[in-house]
């Protein structure tokens, strides 16, 4: 009966290289944000410290990409909001797609987006210490590709894994925002108690939040903890777009 | 087997009820007109149709299949409105690139040929266009697009007559050499008439009229004369519509009248005349001229 067939796999990549086509932008934004990080914010994450006296003192300086990474994360949050939009849905709906092509053609574009991010955001860190070597001081300890390369690597996945978890979060909440307004209202009271809870609770509640993940000391571990994330977000925020209507008045 | 098929389907957003148990069935490869008066929920039905929203009740099947979340709906259904976003970073020539993607039977180079015929340049962006050149663009590509089931909800909205005309013809053209079931929903009955080959009137939540346009043109019969006169001989069938203007009163009556009903009329000086696809359209729906002034004079004598 239909002349035309395509696979679910077929066309969540068609929309995935037309996302990638049509939000251009976003990766510009994310230049833009982290030339403005290493310009601007390269010596907020940077300290000195002098140590002894005359004739005999050290000082050093540790530099860092904190700046960088924290703007991408930034970046990771509003683009995983922005990928919510009506627009963005009203776009792919033009083009052949169902619910389930379009939220897989977003999460590949996410992917791409985290890879991207984390590369970029790591590489930076190089940058820093080519910055520090120009202003005439010498790198005692550093990661870096040459000297550590397996380190190296585990950065940018790490880097990666954070930006793609932020993206997902990011769409999880515009993706309930979507579906009703008084989402938005929900979120804010739920952040709101959050840090009234936390503030009462001396900072903990957040650390522990935070130190799944941050505090990790197995590779393995960190990777199944974000692909389980990852897939719990996913499949929240898949149980609500696929109830979404298209150009819905 | 129908492209389109409807039992009792529902819609409503939220307690309003759009359509209300529509039954209907659209042939295939044949061109449909969707008219009905504004808010009669020809959108709303042809969102359904699309898998754009979904059904509140009722059983819709396009091409035997339930059209949300159905992806060979989706492969084989393009809708055309003036409400289509392209994304802004894309230029008209970056989103046939993208058609070309998405469409089996797209064919690029009609496409290209009918934008230069229309002045659209390929390297322009979608939102700098004026309403009439975006309606212009977004029904080339549903020309180009040659899916089996193709929509155009007002797709002349903000074209000039020329261009209209020239849409027109090209819909006509593309369709007598790839068939395919077209809807095209439009105000401008008395355009579209010898493109139709079917109408669908909506009205009343549900439908007013569905058939061959040639029933529609046969349906009603325009009665001209003295007021008293009419009042004296038609009065056997419904009378549909009545205007006044000068010393002549015209009724739109049923046309079930038998030919010695017609002599009769004929000889009492009334004038019989058969009544046009769109007239008979404008009197179903109660288009007819002046019934606004009812409510300025009500609110004079108030």
């Amino acid at each position: 009966m239909f002349s035309t067939q395509w696979s679910v796999h077929e066309l969540a990549k068609r929309q995935f290289l037309f996302k990638l086509n049509a939000n251009g932008p976003a990766f510009s934004m994310l230049i833009v944000l982290q030339i403005i990080a290493t310009v601007f914010l390269g010596g907020a994450s940077t300290s000195t410290s002098d140590y002894g006296s005359e004739p005999f003192s050290l000082s050093y300086t540790t530099v860092s990409n904190d700046g960088q990474v924290g703007l991408t994360l930034f970046w990771a949050l509003i683009v995983g909001f922005l990928l919510t939009s009506a627009a963005q849905r009203n776009e792919s709906f033009v083009f052949v797609t169902n619910r389930l092509t379009f939220q897989l053609a977003n999460f590949y574009f996410f992917c791409t987006a985290a890879l991207l991010g984390g590369v970029t955001t790591v590489m930076l860190g190089s940058v820093m210490k080519i910055i520090t070597l120009a202003g005439g001081h010498a790198v005692i300890e550093t990661a870096g590709l040459f000297s550590a390369p397996l380190e190296f690597f585990l950065q940018i996945f790490v880097m990666a894994s954070y930006t793609l978890l932020l993206m997902l979060v990011g769409y999880t909440l515009g993706t309930f925002v979507q579906y009703s307004r008084i989402f938005i209202m929900l979120f804010a009271l739920m952040w709101i108690g959050f840090m009234q809870f936390s503030f009462f609770m001396l900072g903990t509640d957040t650390d522990s939040l935070l130190q799944f993940y941050y505090a990790e000391p197995s590779v393995w571990l960190f990777a199944l903890k974000v692909l389980l994330s990852a897939a719990a977000l996913f499949g929240i925020s898949f149980w609500v777009t696929n109830r979404l209507e298209v150009r819905n008045p | 087997m129908p492209a389109i098929s409807m039992k009792n389907v529902t819609k409503k957003y939220r307690s309003l009820t759009i359509l209300d148990q529509v039954s209907l069935n659209i042939r295939q490869n044949v061109i449909t007109g969707v008219v009905g008066r504004n808010g009669a929920g020809k959108t709303t039905l042809m969102k359904m149709i699309a898998g754009y929203t979904k059904e509140t009740g009722g059983e819709l099947r396009v091409f035997g299949e339930r059209p949300f979340n159905s992806l060979s709906v989706s492969s084989n259904m393009i809708f055309i409105d003036d409400m289509m976003n392209f994304p802004d970073a894309l230029t008209l020539g970056d989103i046939l690139i993208e058609c070309e993607r998405f469409y089996a039977n797209w064919d690029g180079e009609l496409a290209k040929r009918l934008l230069e015929y229309f002045y659209l340049p390929l390297t322009l962006k979608h939102r700098i266009l004026s309403k009439g050149k975006r309606s212009t663009f977004n029904a080339v590509v549903g020309i180009a697009a040659r899916c089996p089931l193709t929509m155009f909800d007002e797709p002349i909205t903000g074209m000039d007559s020329a261009a209209r005309r020239d849409f027109y013809r090209a819909l006509l053209k593309d369709y007598i050499a790839h068939p395919r079931t077209i809807l095209l929903s439009s105000h401008h009955v008395e355009e579209m008439e010898d493109l139709l080959e079917d109408v669908l009137l909506i009205d009343g939540k549900g439908v007013g009229f569905h058939g061959p346009i040639i029933e529609l043109q046969e349906k009603f019969l325009s009665l001209q004369g003295k007021l008293d006169m009419l009042e004296a001989h038609a009065n056997r069938h419904a009378v549909i519509h009545r205007s006044t203007a000068g010393p002549l009163t015209e009724w739109i009556v049923d046309n079930e009248h038998t030919e010695s009903e017609i002599d009769e009329l004929k000889q009492a000086g009334i004038r019989v005349t058969p009544v046009s696809a769109s007239n008979a359209y404008l009197a179903m729906t109660g288009q007819t001229r002046g019934g606004v002034d009812d409510v300025f004079n009500a609110m004079e004598r108030a």
